[in-house]
């Protein structure tokens, strides 16, 4: 079963991720800043890490380079959540080795069908 | 500067000297014509009325000679053939006066006659024997007629004597007569002559003397006509003429001088003091007018101050001209009473005049003689105060340089006064720009914002409508509809926001890759199909022929499909949309055209203003916040394109988008290059 970790500090939109995710059968863990997305990680080394890059405290960027930085968890797939309009964060994200975005406003079945890209890639 | 005209030559005539000199020669003539009436009359009459009196004396003394003869005679006669004692005391009263009538005669006889005379008295002397004799004898003896032929013989001797006399005499006095004539003839010969001679002299002494003074007087009045034309260089120049009129020219010369130097300096004020009015500080205005003031009025010192304002003291502007003596800063601290002050005329102040006191001791330590204040300033209040300093040893104001310090005055209350406004126009520019510049922010913040609780709505919105959160009835499917429609139009109206305030910020980057703008085109017309059908509008997209340019995708496809949301929102139930796009030299045009409701003429320039809606579309409450043209607009232009809208209310708009095509040398490689990337923090 995969695990698949939630990092936004938006309930409502990281109850809207989980709840997709889980009506596919995936397990998830929801975290709302940085240094418990990255406290996570260390611990419980899920499958996907879908990380917000505003978030108060360590960015999602941050917490990307940091993962890469960590041999212990440096292999997972990292997917951020970025606003639109802040266009240098895609390249930022890409630079610290994020493996895809989405933008928002995005939609759920965008997001999900990403996710299962990431999953299928990490399989095989 | 011309030279100053120099002064009359000291050893010219006067026109009072030529004149006298003239009215002298005419007088001299005068009197000299007289002399000469004089010497050709007087001699003659002279030479002449001597002798001819002595000739007429003798002529009427022989006369009487003769008479008493003759009556002497008649008595001798009458007594020898009567006997009366009447005929006899006849003869006697003759014979007794005839003696004294002889003496007369050898008395008054001249040279020439005396032996005629002297033949005469001999044979009247014979004659009186001869008569006394006969008389003596009677009355007894008559005499013989021998003694009678005798007598009668001697007497016609005597009558013969007399009329040689007589004849002489009379030859003589037309002789005389004659001379008279001749001499008379002459004399009027000499004086016609002498009349012409002095008349010729009189009209060359008048034509000199005329020429001497009309001459130069004429260069005079020629030189002041020029000079009244215009003609500024202008001198007279005189040599020989009379010291008045040199003196007339020396006066118009300097006159002249006088006004070419006002209009030269005039000049020179116009010319700089529009040097002046490009300062648009008030602090350059006034140093840049402090210096052209003392320049053009060959001043020591130009001290401007200007009055106290809400800011503090103004620094006063001191100018000096190099190697002025004396210390100006105390006239520019001297005190000013603002609130008395009047604007007005430029005044001369000599120092000397002023009462003692703090403004006397500046003027003296500016070593001033004369001084030019003026207090300037608009409306009746003052905005300054002049004060130009002619120090100790230098000539006095002319009245045209204290004017012009006046006109000086004025002009630079006015510059000051705009400068004023400008530096305020500036200030308020500046404050609009951070308040604008706030609102974009605020504009930028609260779009963002909106984002994050959009994406929720958004997202959930998109499970219950994909049923993963149950079943949904129709009502429900329905109203569901009509929240994404509005959840999808709320996001594109935030995007916008979003996209103007990036625009307005300079934020907006685009990528340079290669693209073909019909495939970009035909994907807006697609889009854009829904909205079309549901409001009845025939979208035409007919494009096949691929167009490469250079460009950002995503900003592309935003352009395009606003313009072809604008042309479906504009366009009524049953009208058409035209899409057309073909090369045009370097460039692609794309034409889209609608059967919409147009766009008011007046309303055609303000089309690319943010939030600029036309009039028809808010009277008809077609929804819009006014940022489509502005977005469109934007990202044509960044695309090195334009964009044309021409429309007619009421028949519908035409927009023409030109883009330049990629060239064949454009390759891919710069596709990864971004323009305009600005580091910013993310909100």
């Amino acid at each position: 079963m995969a695990l698949v970790l939630v990092a936004d500090d938006d309930a409502d939109i990281r109850d809207l991720v989980t709840f997709k995710l889980e009506g596919l059968g995936l397990e998830t863990i929801s975290v709302e800043d940085g240094e418990t997305a990255l406290a996570a990680i260390r611990e419980r080394r899920p499958t996907i890490a879908i990380l917000d890059i505003a978030m108060p405290g360590l960015s999602g960027i941050d917490v990307c380079r940091m993962i890469r930085g960590d041999p212990a968890i440096a292999d997972t797939p990292v997917l951020l959540l970025t606003a639109r309009v802040q266009e240098q964060d895609v390249e930022r994200g890409f630079a610290v080795g994020a493996d895809d975005y989405v933008t928002k406003p995005f939609s759920p079945r965008e997001l999900v069908s990403r996710v299962q890209t990431l999953l299928s890639r990490t399989r095989a | 500067m011309n030279p100053r005209p120099p002064p009359p030559d000291a050893g010219s005539t006067s026109i009072g000297q030529l004149l006298r000199r003239a009215f002298g020669g005419v007088v001299a003539l005068v009197f000299l014509m007289g002399v000469a009436g004089l010497v050709a009359t007087v001699p003659p009459f002279v030479a002449i009325s001597a002798p001819l009196n002595d000739l007429l004396r003798t002529r009427s003394s022989s006369g009487v000679v003769r008479t008493l003869l003759f009556d002497g005679q008649q008595g001798l006669d009458g007594y020898l053939l009567t006997g009366r004692d009447t005929d006899r005391t006849s003869y006697l009263m003759a014979r007794q006066d005839y003696p004294a009538a002889e003496a007369g005669l050898r008395g008054v006889t001249i040279d020439e006659t005396r032996a005629l005379v002297e033949t005469l008295a001999t044979e009247a002397t014979r004659w009186w024997a001869l008569a006394d004799q006969q008389v003596n004898g009677m009355p007894g003896a008559r005499p013989s007629s021998a003694e009678i032929t005798r007598e009668r013989e001697q007497f016609a001797r005597v009558e013969s004597a007399y009329q040689a006399l007589d004849l002489r005499l009379v030859q003589k006095i037309r002789e005389i007569n004659r001379a008279n004539n001749l001499l008379n003839g002459v004399a009027l010969v000499v004086l016609a002559i002498t009349t012409a001679l002095a008349g010729w002299f009189a009209i060359r002494i008048g034509n000199s003397a005329t020429r001497r003074i009309t001459g130069p007087l004429g260069q005079v009045l020629e030189a002041v006509a020029r000079i009244g034309r215009g003609e500024r260089e202008v001198r007279v120049t005189l040599a020989g003429a009379p010291t008045e009129i040199e003196e007339v020219a020396a006066a118009v010369n300097t006159a002249a001088f006088e006004g070419d130097r006002e209009r030269r300096m005039f000049d020179a004020f116009q010319e700089h003091s529009a040097a002046v009015r490009h300062h648009l500080s008030r602090g350059e205005a006034v140093a840049a007018a402090a210096q052209v003031l003392g320049d053009l009025l060959g001043a020591d010192h130009v001290v401007i101050r200007l009055p106290p304002d809400p800011d503090g003291e103004p620094e006063p502007e001191i100018w000096s001209a190099a190697g002025a003596a004396g210390d100006p800063t105390p006239l520019a601290g001297a005190p000013v009473d603002w609130d008395a002050s009047q604007p007005g005329k430029a005044v001369v102040r000599e120092v000397g005049q002023t009462p003692p006191g703090p403004m006397t001791a500046a003027l003296n330590a500016a070593a001033a003689r004369r001084v030019i204040e003026v207090t300037f300033g608009e409306g009746g209040t003052a905005t300054g105060q002049l004060t130009v300093v002619r120090q100790r040893g230098r000539g006095g104001w002319r009245p045209y340089e204290v004017h012009l310090a006046g006109v000086f005055a004025a002009d630079l209350a006015r510059i000051l006064t705009h400068a004023k406004l400008f530096e305020q126009a500036h200030e308020l520019v500046a404050r609009m720009r951070e308040v604008d510049s706030t609102k974009m922010e605020l504009l930028w913040t609260v779009s963002h914002e909106l984002r994050t609780p959009l994406t929720s709505v958004a997202g959930y919105l998109e499970v219950l409508i994909d049923r993963e959160a149950g079943p949904l009835n129709a009502a429900q499917e329905r109203m569901l509809g009509v929240i994404d429609q509005n959840v999808v139009r709320l996001r594109r109206l935030i995007e916008d926001l979003l996209m103007v305030s990036r625009i307005e910020a300079g934020r907006l980057a685009l990528s340079h890759d290669l693209l073909d703008l019909s495939a970009l085109v035909r994907t807006a017309c697609t889009e854009i199909q829904p909205a079309a059908n549901k409001a009845d509008i025939a979208v035409t997209c007919d494009i096949d022929e691929p167009m490469t340019i250079r460009g950002d995708r995503e900003n592309l496809d935003r352009m395009l499909l606003q313009v072809l949301a604008n042309a479906v929102k504009f366009t009524g139930s049953g009208g058409t949309v035209t899409v057309a796009a073909r090369i045009s030299g370097p460039n692609a045009e794309l034409v889209v055209r609608d059967t919409g409701i147009g766009i008011p003429a007046a309303d055609l320039p303000h089309l690319f203003t943010r939030f600029f809606r036309a009039t028809n579309a808010i009277r008809q409450a077609i929804p819009g916040i006014g940022l489509g043209l502005t977005i469109v607009s934007t990202v044509v232009e960044r695309h090195g394109g334009t964009v044309t809208i021409d429309s007619e209310e009421g028949v519908g708009t035409t927009a023409t988008i030109v883009l330049p095509v990629a060239g064949p040398a454009d390759d891919d490689a710069t596709s990864a290059h971004r323009t305009d990337m600005h580091e910013y923090s993310s909100a």
